[in-house]
């Protein structure tokens, strides 16, 4: 699983509506693509990324895990997004990146949605919907 | 109101992959490994990969929606909708499956056909996430979608995901129904989606050998038709009538 897609998930869970997003990435196992091995760098592709990606809700989550040992900036300015190196390295962080094992906790209600064989299950029990 | 109706192997004007690529195309997704032993009440059953194959030429070359795309497949099963996405660049593609066994099929798919990094599973009830996540909503370039037909004690759910796949998309949505629901498809899409309507594009003949044990016959031949509903219409048509302007017919 990709940090794109941790972009989009929310708390499902019956009456946790609010403060439920981004949840809480714990990452125990990752796996880095090789350049050679994973979707193409292209300025165009990082672009397009870029336009649908909540970046606040990016930078808490890296923020969260600081053994990446990655910063990011508070906003990716006109000059940053045209900028080789730093799209290099969120190539690498957006595309190269795997999550294989963890969960993704909600800082509302605090339900676990577990990362396994990088797959993530926010199915929820019977009594949650 | 326009309407395409072509049967399979007419599209004269189709500008079609070559034989050669469309063949590798389709033995590249021969690797999709099936329902390992599908499950009666979410009507599993997998596109085979030469139906797959020319579908998928046929939403890049002609619909141009898959390169470059954020392309999320409903209802992923196995994954031979996200493995066939992979085939033309898109921007990202994410699977969305509610059965924990299909979603561990489709895994060890991508992992032995060397597309992991191309395609993300989340485990989940569709209609809950698309309901409880607006996040989701307008999200997607592409829907794809081959939903249970509905019709084992599951009425209604193919009608029900193909507006969860109109919520989330802001291009266009693809979706399999079976052919003799294809009038109520229309008016529904008339109905709960004002704006937009249901194209029928290409007439498929399914073949369903065996996949279930109660079926009598040795293989059951399904009518199945591909529906597009092209959801940036209703951008437009917002737009339009805001501005008081004539209705787009």
């Amino acid at each position: 699983m990709k940090l794109i897609t941790h972009n989009i998930l929310m708390c499902n869970k019956k009456g946790c509506t609010k403060n439920n997003f981004p949840l809480r990435l714990v990452v125990k196992q990752y796996a880095d693509y090789e350049a050679d091995n994973a979707q193409e760098y292209s300025a165009n592709l990082m672009t397009r990324l870029l336009e649908k990606l909540d970046w606040n809700a990016l930078k808490i989550t890296v923020a969260t895990l600081p053994d990446w040992g990655i910063a990011l900036p508070d906003a990716v300015t006109p000059e940053l997004a045209k900028d080789e190196a730093f799209l290099q390295s969120l190539h690498m962080l957006l595309v190269r990146r795997q999550i294989i094992d963890g969960e993704m906790v909600c800082p509302n209600c605090e339900r676990s949605y577990e990362i396994k064989n990088g797959i993530a299950n926010m199915l929820l029990q019977e009594d949650e919907v | 109101m326009k309407k395409s109706k072509k049967q399979r192997g007419e599209g004269e004007t189709t500008k079609k992959l070559s034989t050669f690529k469309l063949k590798s195309f389709i033995t590249f997704l021969s690797q999709v490994a099936q329902f390992p032993d599908p499950k009666i009440d979410l009507e599993q059953y997998m596109t085979p990969p030469d139906i797959a194959a020319n579908l998928f030429s046929i939403l890049h070359q002609d619909e141009d929606s898959i390169e470059n795309k954020r392309i999320a497949d409903f209802c992923s099963g196995t994954g031979m909708y996200s493995c066939a996405s992979t085939y033309f660049n898109p921007l990202s593609i994410t699977g969305f499956e509610i059965d924990p066994e299909a979603i561990e099929v489709a895994q060890e798919n991508v992992l032995s056909m060397e597309i992991a990094d191309r395609v993300d599973f989340i485990n989940c009830d569709i209609l809950k996430i698309v309901e409880n996540n607006p996040k989701l909503h307008g999200l997607f370039d592409t829907v794809v979608m081959n939903p249970p037909f509905g019709t084992k004690n599951n009425e209604g759910i193919d009608m029900k995901l193909l507006s969860a796949a109109i919520t989330c998309c802001k291009g266009k949505v693809f979706s399999l129904h079976k052919e003799s629901t294809s009038a109520y498809i229309q008016k529904y899409v008339k109905e709960q989606h004002p704006g937009l309507e249901a194209e029928l594009m290409h007439k498929i003949e399914f073949d369903l050998p065996n996949t279930y044990k109660f079926h009598k016959k040795k293989s059951a031949t399904t009518e199945v038709v591909l529906v597009k509903i092209d959801v940036s219409k209703r951008e437009v048509r917002k737009v339009t009538e805001m501005l008081g302007a004539q209705k787009l017919e």
